[in-house]
């Protein structure tokens, strides 16, 4: 399905369905039934239209005529977009039983989704920085209005008020990043800033240098690295859960693969130049969020601030990245997958248990599921497992693939680091288990309706569980080899073009 | 004469941050906010000059075009922060830090 | 279908059944038995089908079967791939694995049917079956370690399977704890193995390969340790202890884990490390001494025990070690025979006592049971013909593979191990008919209760196996072929004995044995037999007493370990560890509550943490850019 009729189409459905939504919202025929359905239904025709994209074949493809080579679509972009929709697809399903219970979820939360999943497919596939900038924004500005879509609870509101102006004022540091590229190249195209930089001495770069520091700021706070990252536990909390779930898993993918793109390709040769700072931003992002998740007794807060250790683990894994081996970016992207299935999975979790009611969910609230919903509670510890990076999940291989990367990168004591602050972990998901087992129920048992979310609920589990143990036996279902296997080329992708 | 320009862009940028820090007012962050866009606009208009090529001014349309969407968030921001709390003090919307947690 | 995907649902057949039943179980606690029933028996038979396939295809055609599953672990030079491989060795241990196994659980269907924690055994039992094909499978020693440390769980849940009785419990950490004993020594020595010639890869062939690399030294060294974690799993003295006590579990489980699969473990393990122990005769040597040793004292034992389990226990542990003394001298495709052999007898003698015990409502103590040969004929008779086996009597399959390892013992001239043997097996010969004078002669004590067929047909079954199964490796004074030995290829020392010294032997032992069954017939059998057998004298009360073995170790290790244990949960635990470790967190909640205090939600607050870090970056690069 290369082509650019392919392209256009993966990038015109999202929209129109949301126009679609959008504009059916206002009439009698509005169900939301029937914004939920149609929007899966997008989904599953978008998956549909890439997986035959996802070959074995390297590819790069740019649009001269269309998009003024703006646009690239790659074997790295296909299989981007293939997980922001499935990572769409599992948020919008296990949060199905809370979307259909609750009554915040107005048309226009349907239509937002599939524009921020607009933005993050422009964003896969940019290859320029003002339009990475406005893929950004399309993607943020909707998360945005997500997060604050109950606008009747305070706790929304003001978590939409954080987000959105930390995120403007972030965002105006990559502006000024982008005017002094611009100022130096005289383009904002990847390919010619890439060039710009081989043909010239280190001495006649300093504004690209200090431009990318500056986008280097964006990305961190999007990512949630300390001390950018302050806003996570506040907007976290604030969103209703699916939301969070979309945010913590899907949208922090999105912004990885503008990251990688970025350090892989235009900034890969003065990358060693930016190594303390993201070892720095590391450590610090590490011991805080270590710190944060500890003292926390809503699970909510706690998942929010331990989302923050796993962007540590992230960084580590992105100062890793060496000129020569693709390890490191594998590893990042290993990691990606595993976190997003285990965290949209506890988040999802949560939701399904809080039943459509925006209410604190504590550890206390736990007590005694273990007996009550053994499946749930299952399941719940299968993700709280892999969050903690237990063998045979999913989880431990991602960080085993992390900290070997880091090691053979020579940060030793950022891995060792790392090791510990997942040792800290075992603390607090622990907790969580320790919860669900060891203590009587406090109330009556509570019935959970909709098997669909459950099924996905078990389905993601089995997923972290097959992840972590791996295995081409059953050819048809990709195990933990087979997704090393494709970060392995997407990233060889990468290469071919930007060398 | 590039260096003026960048000057005053400068001076814009700073006051934009030290608004967003100081002021409490959200509207006047918004306008702060606002400034640092408009800082960076102005330099590259001028770089734009220089470098006697169109795409600066072209980004700096799209960057108001962004501004604008922007804008229209942060109205309906003051208008939810407002119909809640009677009041538009960036310090008392705290009810979701760390104070209050657990 | 390809022979190696073939090969793959052999091996997972079991666990998935394993898998279902347990999600059955817990999902739906109050479905019908049938269903259990259904998944259980389903995949050992296939799995027994497709190992007749597989088996046929290696020994006809000549075919190794490898299946690469998927790499387990690939960390630069470290590889491992979970990985199959059949070859001659492992197809004969799946050609009684695969087919008892299938019977046991048929079995199992009558003698657990009354049970509330049916679905339990079942799930636990297949599991055990695909850790054993796993163990058997394995094409490098992880892999084997794997379904190694794998049958061991199984069988400490199944041993302690009736867990409301703390004895049970207690006899399966006591067979899980010494199994660690001999795992310690296992993991050792795969680790220095790795260590030594892991580079060129881990699969047993590589091994093979570059075994000549190591020194002796360390061979002999790699050689002992593999042999500790033998004697862990295969009950030699001095770790026997716990066999004995297994018998706590259903009777199934004794007769498929702790008589005809796992216990033969160590066996399968030291024939897979041939080459290595042909390269290291003074541990084989010991090895032999051991063995012989072992049977010994478990023949002397079994002879003074009541329980018919535990009986049985000990002469599978006796019969344990003529393997170890066969492999230690260098005859390791006998040492496997016998393996092969004792299955089938040592498997329906153990269902055969199972059926008496349920039939005699849970009795196990033989002096209680007594003239069942009128009440329970058929079992008579095949208890009769395994018997015989045990003993080595012609036609038996026990003949064919103990008097070949009688044989070659003689042959390598070691005598004194030979006359330990002759003599083991003529007790062996005397307790099996003590017990089974005392079980099916006498008076009827106990009324005996029909026994279920599903019961009866797979001892039947096992009963042809006995009789016809010896035939496959008849030695070339009988005019065979020694078609096994021939196929195993294993790196034998052959050691001819003339016709006349061979016929000699066998017709010595032959005599001595129609002795003890003569003598056990005066004693217990006959009309005139008191069937009383108190302790007269000193030797016979020690030998009751197991050699004060039990006590011995309690002595010497259970109760120092215990006190230090105790010293180390007292001081160095709770004062040290558990403080400190309390002090840390303490520690660390001290910080935290300070550090989340500039989150105290003011969005002001955050924004100036952003322009902290921004101006911390331009720091950083003004400097850098200085410094360029």
């Amino acid at each position: 399905m290369f082509g650019l009729p392919a392209i256009i189409i993966i990038l015109a459905v999202p929209v129109f369905t949301a126009l679609f939504i959008l504009l059916l919202g206002t009439t009698k025929y509005y169900s939301k039934k029937i914004g939920y359905r149609l929007t899966v239904i997008t989904l599953l025709i978008l998956v549909y239209l890439l997986s035959a994209d996802l070959s074995t074949a390297h590819s790069t493809l740019l649009f001269k005529e269309l998009f003024n080579e703006m646009l690239i679509y790659d074997t790295y972009s296909t299989l981007f977009i293939l997980l922001f929709i499935l990572g769409t697809f599992l948020s919008l399903s296990i949060g199905k039983s809370y979307i259909y219970k609750s009554d915040i979820f107005t048309p226009e939360s349907f239509s937002l989704i599939l524009f921020s999943l607009f933005g993050m497919i422009l964003l896969a596939m940019t290859n320029e920085l003002l339009s990475a900038f406005i893929a950004l924004e399309i993607a943020s500005l909707s998360v945005y209005v997500l997060v604050g879509i109950h606008h009747h609870s305070l706790r929304a509101s003001e978590a939409f008020f954080k987000y959105l102006l930390l995120g403007s004022f972030a965002g105006s540091f990559y502006l000024l990043g982008l005017m002094l590229i611009y100022a130096q190249v005289g383009s904002t195209h990847f390919n010619q800033i890439a060039m710009f930089m081989y043909t010239h001495p280190i001495s006649e770069i300093y504004l690209i240098v200090a431009g990318g520091l500056l986008l280097m700021i964006t990305i961190m706070f999007k990512i949630a690295a300390m001390p950018f990252g302050a806003w996570v536990l506040d907007v976290y909390e604030g969103a209703s859960l699916p939301i969070t779930a979309f945010m913590a898993g899907t949208f922090k993918i999105a912004i990885f693969a503008i990251a990688l793109r970025l350090f892989i390709g235009i900034f890969a040769q003065i990358k060693d130049f930016y190594d303390p700072l993201i070892v720095a931003s590391a450590i610090l992002t590490l011991v805080s969020g270590s710190l944060l998740a500890m003292v926390q007794t809503n699970i909510k807060r706690m998942l929010a601030a331990s989302s923050i250790v796993h962007s540590g683990y992230l960084l580590i894994g992105l100062s890793s990245i060496g000129e020569i081996g693709t390890y490191a970016t594998q590893s990042i992207l290993f990691y990606l997958i595993a976190y997003f299935i285990s965290a949209t999975g506890a988040l999802g979790i949560l939701a399904y248990i809080s039943n459509g009611v925006e209410k604190e969910i504590s550890y206390d609230s736990l007590k005694g599921l273990g007996r009550q919903h053994p499946f749930l509670s299952a399941a719940l510890t299968v993700f709280m497992l892999s969050l903690a990076g237990f063998p045979s999940t999913i989880g431990f291989l991602g960080k085993f693939y992390i900290f070997t990367s880091a090691i053979e990168a020579g940060y030793t004591l950022l891995a060792l680091l790392g090791i510990l602050a997942a040792f800290v972990s075992i603390y607090y998901y622990f907790k969580v288990i320790s919860m669900l087992y060891f203590y009587e129920a406090e109330g009556e048992k509570v019935v959970y309706g909709e098997a669909y979310s459950f099924l996905f609920i078990m389905l993601s589990s089995v997923a972290v569980l097959w992840g972590g143990i791996g295995t081409g036996l059953v050819s048809f279902m990709p195990g933990a080899n087979a997704i090393t296997d494709i970060t392995h080329l997407v990233i060889e992708s990468l290469y071919i073009f930007s060398n | 004469m590039l260096s003026n320009y960048l000057t005053l862009s400068v001076i814009l940028f700073s006051i934009g941050i030290i608004g967003v820090l100081s002021r409490k007012n959200i509207i006047v962050i918004y306008m702060s906010i606002e400034l640092l866009l408009n800082a960076v606009n102005i330099s590259l208009v001028a770089i734009s000059n220089t470098l006697q090529s169109n795409e600066g001014q072209v980004i700096v349309l799209m960057i108001i075009a962004i501004a604008a969407a922007e804008a229209a968030l942060f109205m309906a921001l003051f208008v939810v922060l407002f119909r809640n709390k009677r009041s538009l003090d960036a310090d008392i919307f705290n009810l979701l830090g760390e104070k209050n947690a657990s | 279908m390809p022979l190696d995907i073939l090969l793959n649902i052999l091996l997972l057949a079991p666990f998935f059944s394993a898998l279902f039943i347990a999600i059955i179980a817990l999902a739906q606690p109050s479905s019908p038995k049938i269903i259990y029933s259904i998944l259980a028996i389903f995949a050992p038979l296939l799995s027994a089908f497709l190992a007749l396939i597989l088996i046929y295809e290696n020994y006809f055609n000549g075919i190794d079967i490898h299946s690469e599953i998927f790499t387990w672990l690939s960390v630069s030079a470290f590889h491992i791939p979970f990985s199959l491989h059949l070859d001659a060795l492992s197809s004969l241990m799946l050609l009684f694995v695969a087919p008892v196994g299938f019977l046991i659980h048929v079995y199992a269907l009558g003698y657990m049917k009354d049970d509330s924690s049916y679905p339990r055994f079942f799930a636990l039992f297949n599991l055990f079956m695909f850790f054993m094909f796993l163990l058997v499978l394995g094409d490098n020693p992880i892999m084997m370690f794997l379904g190694w440390e794998g049958v061991g769980l199984s069988s400490y849940a199944l041993i302690s399977f009736y867990y409301e009785d703390a004895k049970n419990v207690a006899a399966g950490n006591k067979a899980f704890i010494l199994n660690r004993i001999g795992d310690f020594g296992f993991l050792s020595a795969l680790m220095l193995l790795f260590i030594s010639i892991g580079e060129y890869g881990f699969s047993f062939s590589t091994i093979e390969l570059h075994l000549h690399e190591m020194s002796a030294e360390r061979i002999n060294l790699i050689a002992a340790l593999l042999f500790v974690g033998a004697m862990g799993k295969s009950a030699q003295f001095p770790l026997y202890v716990w066999l004995p006590d297994a018998m706590a579990g259903p009777t199934p489980v004794s007769a498929l884990i702790h008589a005809a699969t796992m216990v033969t473990a160590g066996v399968y393990m030291l024939a897979r490390f041939s080459d290595l122990y042909a390269m290291s005769e003074s541990v084989s040597l010991f090895i032999a001494y051991i063995g012989a040793f072992s049977a010994l004292i478990a023949a002397l034992m079994a002879s003074r025990e009541f329980d018919i389990k535990k009986i049985l226990a000990y002469s599978t542990m006796s019969q344990l070690g003529y393997m170890f003394m066969a492999e230690g001298l260098g005859a390791y495709s006998f040492a496997i025979f016998h393996v092969f052999t004792h299955a089938f007898f040592k498997a329906l003698l153990f269902m055969g006592a199972g059926a008496i015990i349920m039939s005699l409502h849970h009795e196990q103590d033989i002096r209680k049971m007594g003239g069942l040969r009128k009440s329970l004929p058929m079992l008579f008779i095949m208890m009769l013909i395994a018997s015989l086996s045990i003993s080595a009597i012609a036609p038996l399959n026990g003949f064919f593979s103990k008097d070949a390892i009688m044989g070659h013992i003689f042959a390598s001239d070691a005598y004194i191990i030979y006359g330990i043997a002759l003599f083991t097996s003529i007790l062996t010969a005397f307790y099996m008919f003590r017990m089974l004078f005392f079980v099916f002669y006498g008076e009827e004590k106990i009324k005996a209760v029909a026994v279920s067929k599903t019961m009866i047909i797979p001892i039947a079954l096992l009963a042809v196996g006995v009789i016809l199964s010896g035939f496959l490796n008849v030695p070339s004074s009988f005019g065979g072929s020694e078609s096994i030995s021939i196929w195993l290829n294993l790196p034998d020392i052959r050691e001819f004995l003339d016709h006349t010294t061979e016929f000699t032997l066998i017709g010595l032992n032959t005599f001595f044995i129609f002795v003890a069954i003569f003598v056990a017939y005066l004693k217990y059998g006959s009309a005139t037999a008191t069937r009383e057998d108190v302790d007269k004298y000193r030797y016979q009360k020690i030998i009751s007493n197991k050699f004060y073995i039990d006590e011995l170790y309690h002595i010497l290790f259970v109760k120092p370990l215990y006190k230090m244990s105790k010293g180390f949960d007292v001081y160095i635990n709770h004062k040290i560890i558990d403080s400190s470790i309390h002090r840390t967190i303490a520690l660390y909640y001290y910080i935290a509550s300070y550090y989340r205090l500039i989150y105290d939600g003011s969005v002001r607050l955050y924004a100036l943490f952003m322009v902290f870090g921004l101006s911390g970056l331009f720091i950083y690069l003004y400097f850098a850019l200085e410094a360029m």
